[in-house]
């Protein structure tokens, strides 16, 4: 982490418990400090959300109990989470929701299977941004793979 | 950091979801012999297939992946209706679970046990034969939704693929609005999921953002044949707002035939190796609760049984006409306390993990720490097999990361500084685990600086923990950096630990029974031994008696049991010593420290322990006999009292005390100053 604020808190929206388990292991190996506050589905995000301090969101798209790019709009719609950066984690078998989550708001997405690096990369990249209040654009908006 | 130390979580998680794949196969089955496409179970059928292959390519395991990966793709092409549900299908997905089950089996083996391409190929050939043509152009049946281009922005493919389908077959398609309160909105969500499943195809679940920050809204897109007046009475409360976004025309509506019973199938007949059968996973995830719950059961049954035991004796020495009968019941009941003593090992065996599976982190730890330092420091791990209670080692974390972050700040010289000492820029930090007897060492070594006594001394005499006069060894020096509040660290930085001093580390150790002890040496390093019990449940400990009480001596605390004979004591400056080996050690009477009735004219026993490096003798009157206690925590009045760690049933008619050796002698030595 370069200047600023550190990446505190991350909501980990993913129903496979050992996705999970990899995500954070990947997120306290390169931001030392932070939480992850882990959810298994769209209606525990919603339901923990208006208690916590979320500085980044990352999400599945396909989970079991509801829509998850309405998830994102949702959130990128609402007062109080608009806010919070979105990264989608998906395989890439789903292009086409992919884009569309892109096209909701989310800030970020990362095909599976990535790694840690990666993943960390993505989230360093949306952190320095949101501290220098810089606004992304959609060509700017990271993505890993880098598509050619 | 490599992704294959959740390989245990994997393997469970993966043999979970062949689990699911295999009973939902089996609902699924009764409607696809009949063509019938069920919506719910397909998608339940395709995530069960997108998880295992996003796990499995994600730990690297890229055959498995590669056959998931066909398969999903099977199922995606089945739900987005590009591949018709029929018995060759379930056929297929059914030989699959095999070989799925032997390709999860490889991942814990060192060969390949199967023929990957044949099984791909035999997907393949499915997909070849029984895609269905891509329908010709046409208007796109969504179009005639009344549904708003931003809820259809956010619609999956899969959905939109619903919604065309409901269009097709001529269902209504509702877009149901409710607004729930915060507290419980899933619980009454997933009541109506159910009930609308049942009477049509759930097919959105879209949250919405609203101005009443105690409600959430949601709108379920649903389709279904029920009438619009019908709905309210379904559902579990009423909908807010209720659309119709499609009315079918005059498209006749087909009539779906529900599978012919609602038992569960019969499971089918194929022939399957007994070891697929086999759940190949290792690990069960079991709450610790339970577990504990378990061995409470056993700890009370073996306490039963002791009691059982002392009445045999006493009815042995008032019937001796009954001695024979007398006899095989107390080996009866012996045989069952070894049996019993089996069970407790294999249950806490079942706590135990290897202390390895944290030092991934706490090596991301040190290198952090030393990076905000500037400072260059290698790690060096030993031991990671050594096993220790689950919630040990989670309880170990805080204070080992406080005593590396002490190593790295204030151990480990600045390259510089080394390099003039001629030792090697770059600094070690060693963490070493083993079994030492019934207890588990962990000892953390740094190549540093040391500790500087003097200095501490000052630091201890300018705030007042020492007298300036006062004569202090070694080991009082350092056990001061042990005492609340002591820190040499002018400022609270971060990597110092954050103004938490090792006070802590050494009252988190001992409130699990452990002790520390620091050893330095002055530009050679210090090195910080813990010694844990292995487990926190059930321990082996000695059952003392003092007067006409008795107490539980953990045995992991007992060096040596002696008779005291009157020729091994003598008084040193009103101390009483106890002759041991080569050494004088005190001896502490129980019966003093308790205040109980002494019997000072018995033979006694001395029970050699040892704080640190403190050694010290208990005076007791008789020891009874070994036996495995549970300790229970007592009250935390109680708790306070130094000198006992907690209470245990030991087939008596009330609980016994459990003796803490370390804190007693801190209780019985309090520091001189």
């Amino acid at each position: 982490m370069t200047a600023g604020r550190p990446l505190r808190s991350v909501m980990v929206i993913e129903d496979s418990e050992t996705m999970r388990g990899y995500i954070r292991m990947c997120l306290q190996s390169f931001f030392p400090g932070v939480q992850s506050l882990e959810v298994s589905g769209g209606f525990d995000a919603l339901r923990l959300l208006p208690g916590l301090q979320v500085d980044l969101i990352i999400t599945d798209i396909n989970m079991p109990d509801m829509n998850g790019l309405e998830l994102i709009r949702f959130l990128k719609t609402h007062p109080t989470y608009r806010r919070i950066p979105i990264v989608i984690v998906s395989t890439e078998g789903t292009p086409e929701d992919q884009r569309r989550g892109m096209a909701l708001g989310a800030e970020a997405y990362i095909v599976k299977p990535f790694r840690p690096d990666h993943l960390a990369q993505v989230v360093r990249a949306i952190w320095l941004r949101r501290e220098q209040n810089l606004p992304s654009t959609p060509q700017e908006k990271p993505v890993w793979p880098p598509e050619n | 950091m490599a992704a294959r130390e959740l390989n245990p979580e994997f393997l469970a998680e993966a043999q979970e979801i062949l689990e699911t794949i295999g009973s939902v196969l089996r609902q699924f089955e009764q409607y696809a012999r009949v063509g019938q496409f069920k919506a719910d179970l397909v998608n339940q059928l395709f995530r069960s297939y997108h998880s295992l292959k996003g796990l499995s390519s994600m730990l690297g395991y890229t055959r498995l992946s590669a056959y998931t990966h066909r398969l999903e793709d099977v199922l995606d092409r089945v739900r987005l209706g590009k591949v018709p549900v029929s018995p060759q299908l379930v056929d297929l997905l059914f030989d699959s679970l095999e070989t799925l089950q032997r390709l999860l089996q490889e991942t814990t083996e060192t060969t390949e046990g199967i023929d990957l391409d044949s099984a791909l190929e035999a997907v393949d050939r499915f997909v070849e034969r029984a895609q269905r043509p891509s329908p010709s152009a046409e208007a796109d049946p969504l179009d005639r939704l009344a549904l708003d281009a931003a809820t259809r922005q956010s619609l999956t493919e899969y959905e939109e693929h619903r919604l065309r389908e409901a269009v097709r077959q001529g269902l209504q398609i509702y877009s149901i609005y409710l607004r729930l309160p915060f507290a419980d909105f899933d619980r009454v969500l997933r009541e109506a999921n159910t009930v609308l499943n049942r009477h049509g195809e759930l097919i959105s679940t879209l949250p919405e953002a609203g101005t009443d920050p105690d409600q959430i809204g949601f709108r379920l897109l649903w389709a279904s044949q029920v009438s619009p007046d019908a709905v309210g009475s379904l559902l579990p409360t009423a909908p807010t707002r209720l659309d119709l976004l499609y009315i079918p025309g005059s498209s006749p509506l087909a009539e779906p035939s529900p599978p012919a019973a609602e038992t569960e199938a019969e499971p089918l007949e194929t022939e399957i190796e007994p070891a697929l059968l086999r759940d190949l996973s290792r690990s069960v995830r079991v709450d610790l609760q339970a577990l504990d719950a378990v061995l409470n059961v056993v700890g009370e049954v073996t306490a039963l049984r002791s009691r059982q035991e002392s009445l045999i004796r006493d009815l042995q020495g008032r019937f001796p006409e009954m001695a024979g009968s007398l006899v095989a019941l107390l080996q009866l009941t012996q045989e069952m306390a070894t049996r019993l003593g089996e069970a407790q090992r294999h249950l806490l065996e079942l706590r135990l993990v290897p202390i390895g599976t944290v030092y991934g982190r706490l090596e991301r730890m040190v290198r952090r720490l030393a990076r905000q330092a500037g400072k260059q420091v290698q790690t060096v791990f030993l031991g990671g097999d050594t096993r220790l209670d689950k919630v040990l080692i989670e309880h170990m974390m805080d204070p080992l990361v406080h005593i590396l972050r002490n190593a790295v700040d204030h151990g480990i010289e600045e390259p510089d500084e080394r390099r003039a000492q001629g030792k090697p820029e770059t600094g070690t930090v060693r963490i070493e685990a083993s079994q030492v007897g019934q207890r588990i060492a962990l000892r953390i070594a740094d190549d540093g600086r040391g500790i500087q006594l003097e200095k501490i001394r000052q630091r201890a005499i300018q705030i007042g923990l020492i007298d300036k006069q006062a004569e202090v060894t070694v080991q009082d020096v350092l056990r001061l950096i042990f005492e609340p509040g002591f820190s040499l660290a002018e400022r609270v930085d971060e990597v110092s630990g954050r103004g938490v001093g090792l006070d802590i580390v050494k009252q988190a150790i001992e409130r699990l029974n452990g002790t520390v002890t620091v050893y330095t040496e002055v530009g050679r390093g210090t090195t910080f031994e813990i010694l844990l019990p292995s487990t926190l449940a059930i321990v082996p400990a000695v059952i003392v008696r003092v007067g006409l009480e008795r107490f539980a001596v953990p045995l992991a605390l007992v060096q040596e049991i002696l008779e005291v004979r009157p020729e091994y004591l003598r008084q040193v400056e009103g101390q009483e010593l106890l002759q041991y080996r080569e050494e004088a050690v005190p001896l502490i009477r129980l019966a003093r420290v308790f205040q109980l009735v002494d019997t000072p004219n018995g033979p006694g026993f001395a029970i050699v322990s040892r704080a640190g490096r403190q050694w010290f003798a208990l005076y007791v009157d008789a020891v009874e006999r070994m036996q495995e206690i549970v300790i229970k925590r007592i009250s935390a009045r109680l708790q306070d009292l130094r000198g006992i760690s907690g209470a245990a049933e030991i087939g008596e008619d009330r609980p016994i005390l459990v003796l803490d050796p370390i804190s007693l002698t801190a209780r019985v030595f309090p520091r001189r100053t």
